[in-house]
């Protein structure tokens, strides 16, 4: 047993490196099943649209599931249409686009590595670029080939063209040549950028190392003993309306938090190092719900003199 | 269910070379996946290019990673351009070299075993060189004029390969001589920086076995004992917040921790890199800091 537990926590301490693993080798998987099973270049005038919709398509699709499947989005957005103050209150109007550029680019992840495996096959955009009717491009494919090039040039991915194989077996080398080079581009880029955007997050960072890592700690702490006290209230207060509703009693009172107290806790936190408040329900508790309507109250008042509605 | 005890020690004893065993093999194992099944050598003008894209590219991306998941760097680096200078600039800068070095070097491993397996396997090279202008003065003496063109269709056709180089040693071979030379110059360097390393050490064998160890268990210690706290402070937390308890009942408030104490134990400047935990926490608890842990209950 303690063999296992210790092998477990091996893995659960490596799990970001393992979970991204996992995803490439999934979207590597995919793009060769796409790439035999459903991708048949046209050979024709149409080769450019297919091959950027086998390429682009995909990548969107990912993208919107990474949208969704990410929970800070809807942390962020439920609720907006009621009340659009939410998203961007006074005096913070930027932290909407940083925290929605954050998840963007988690979300980002899994397009760039279906981009970059598929580049790395060259299928799809040998099929594609074998389409393209720029003359200016195939003036520079079709440079050292003969005449039929420029008219062939889209049945090559199929090797129907009247081209010797040489010629015809080159100008696929080329085109895979290119799309492998595009391929590592797009990794290469990608790997400096997050790099790039890693430090400079780090180094700009409020809260010192060890309290970062203490934070995240508590922030996966706290969401485990919500969901029990969840469970817990849920069970005593679902109990409670059963037994009133069949022995037709009054029902005794259940203390749960109030309506505005359920908007505070909801809002997206951001860390102050005056007050070190580690989660807004960590802030509610020690200031108080009060406190904080009043904050915003006293900041609507000094810039609107409106009331909230 | 001994020999696995056994086993898992062993392991865990050796994790650090192990790791980088594994990270080795690994990289090995990737290389010759995409040279057999990704590379293929467009044989035209465009061979130079793609050549040496495929071997110094993914080193290159390897490094990068090997940047971003080393742990180490992020501890030294969070929260550096938002503190106010604690230390003085030329600390800051020996102190910097001191981290930066043990950091590329562990970032070296993977992008290193990438070019050695490649230049071994001689694939990438043969193809990257066909395309050069130094073969062709080296190849074509007589300055034939399909020789250039003969040139680039060598890493297809291997016969060709082998009358073109009868005199000199093939692309392939050189590649391989290279590949070996490569791998022995980063074993004679990594010998001869343990040794200068070791030599320069202020702290005798067993003190500095001492200092690792020690380090790694307050590492994990702090973990758990970070975990505790963040469970009480949570629990807590919920319950207040359910039961909408007003803050004033202090009884049940846990202590934290004050931002300074964090970047005291987080600061950058000591004199040996290896020593910010091992003296960091135990000095600040020594100088007396438990009045600031009462901060949070107030």
């Amino acid at each position: 047993m303690d063999a296992f537990q210790t092998i477990l926590k091996f893995f659960m301490n490596r799990k970001t490196a393992i979970g991204y693993s996992f995803m490439a080798l999934l979207t590597m998987g995919g793009e060769r099943v796409f790439s035999l099973v459903a991708f048949r270049c046209p050979c024709s005038d149409e080769n450019f649209r297919y091959g950027l919709v086998f390429l682009f398509a995909p990548a969107l699709v990912l993208l919107v599931i990474g949208y969704f499947l990410n929970s800070k989005t809807w942390k962020l957005f439920t609720g907006c249409w009621v009340n659009p103050r939410k998203i961007f209150p006074r005096g913070n109007v930027c932290h909407f686009f940083y925290v929605f550029g954050q998840i963007t680019l988690n979300a980002l992840v899994a397009p760039v590595m279906w981009l970059s495996v598929a580049l790395l096959n060259g299928t799809f955009y040998e099929c594609a670029m074998s389409g393209l009717d720029d003359p200016a491009y195939l003036e520079a494919v079709c440079q050292t080939k003969s005449e039929k090039c420029f008219r062939e040039l889209h049945k090559v991915a199929c090797d129907k063209s009247s081209m010797p194989f040489s010629e015809s077996d080159e100008l696929k080398r080329t085109l895979q040549a290119q799309s492998q080079i595009l391929g590592w581009c797009v990794i290469v880029t990608t790997a400096l950028l997050s790099l790039l955007t890693t430090c400079c997050a780090s180094c700009q960072s409020k809260v010192s190392h060890l309290q970062l890592m203490f934070w995240r700690v508590y922030e996966g702490t706290e969401k485990e003993q919500l969901e029990q006290i969840f469970q817990l209230y849920a069970t005593k207060l679902s109990e409670r309306n059963l037994k009133c509703f069949f022995e037709n009693k009054e029902p005794e009172p259940i203390s749960l938090p109030a309506f505005q107290a359920w908007e505070d806790a909801s809002q997206l936190h951001s860390f102050s190092s005056s007050k070190q408040h580690y989660s807004m329900i960590h802030k509610l508790v020690e200031e108080g719900q009060k406190g904080i309507s009043e904050e915003r109250e006293t900041m609507l008042d000094l810039e609107d003199r409106r009331e909230i509605p | 269910m001994n020999k696995l005890h056994e086993a898992l020690d062993f392991f865990i004893r050796h994790q650090t070379a192990l790791g980088f065993s594994a990270v080795s093999l690994l990289t090995a194992a990737s290389e010759r996946i995409f040279s057999s099944v990704v590379f293929r050598c467009p044989c035209n003008s465009g061979n130079m290019v793609y050549g040496s894209f495929f071997l110094l590219v993914p080193a290159f991306i390897l490094l990068l990673l090997g940047y971003m998941v080393n742990n180490r760097s992020w501890r030294r680096l969070t929260g550096c351009c938002s503190r106010e200078k604690e230390c003085s600039p030329s600390e800051t800068c020996s102190h910097f070299c001191r981290v930066l070095v043990p950091m590329t070097a562990r970032a070296l491993v993977a992008p290193l075993t990438w070019i050695a397996v490649a230049l071994l396997g001689a694939n990438f090279y043969e193809c990257a060189a066909s395309g050069s202008s130094l073969t062709k003065r080296l190849f074509c003496k007589h300055n034939e004029t399909d020789c250039q063109e003969k040139l680039f269709k060598i890493p297809c056709d291997e016969k060709l390969s082998a009358q073109i180089s009868s005199e000199r040693l093939s692309l392939q071979a050189q590649s391989q001589l290279i590949g070996w030379f490569l791998i022995a110059s980063i074993m004679t360097v990594a010998l001869i920086s343990k040794c200068v390393s070791r030599y320069c050490s202020s702290v005798s064998y067993l003190q500095l076995k001492y200092r690792k160890i020690y380090s790694k268990e307050e590492k994990e210690v702090f973990e758990i004992k970070a975990k505790e706290h963040a469970t009480k402070l949570a629990e807590t937390n919920t319950n207040c917040f359910f039961e909408t308890k007003k803050p004033t009942e202090k009884p049940t408030l846990v202590p934290v921790p004050s931002i300074e104490e964090w970047r005291e134990i987080s600061l950058l400047c000591t004199h040996d890199s290896q020593e910010v935990y091992y003296h960091k926490i135990f000095e600040t608890e020594k100088g007396g800091q438990s009045t600031g842990s009462n901060e949070g209950g107030q």
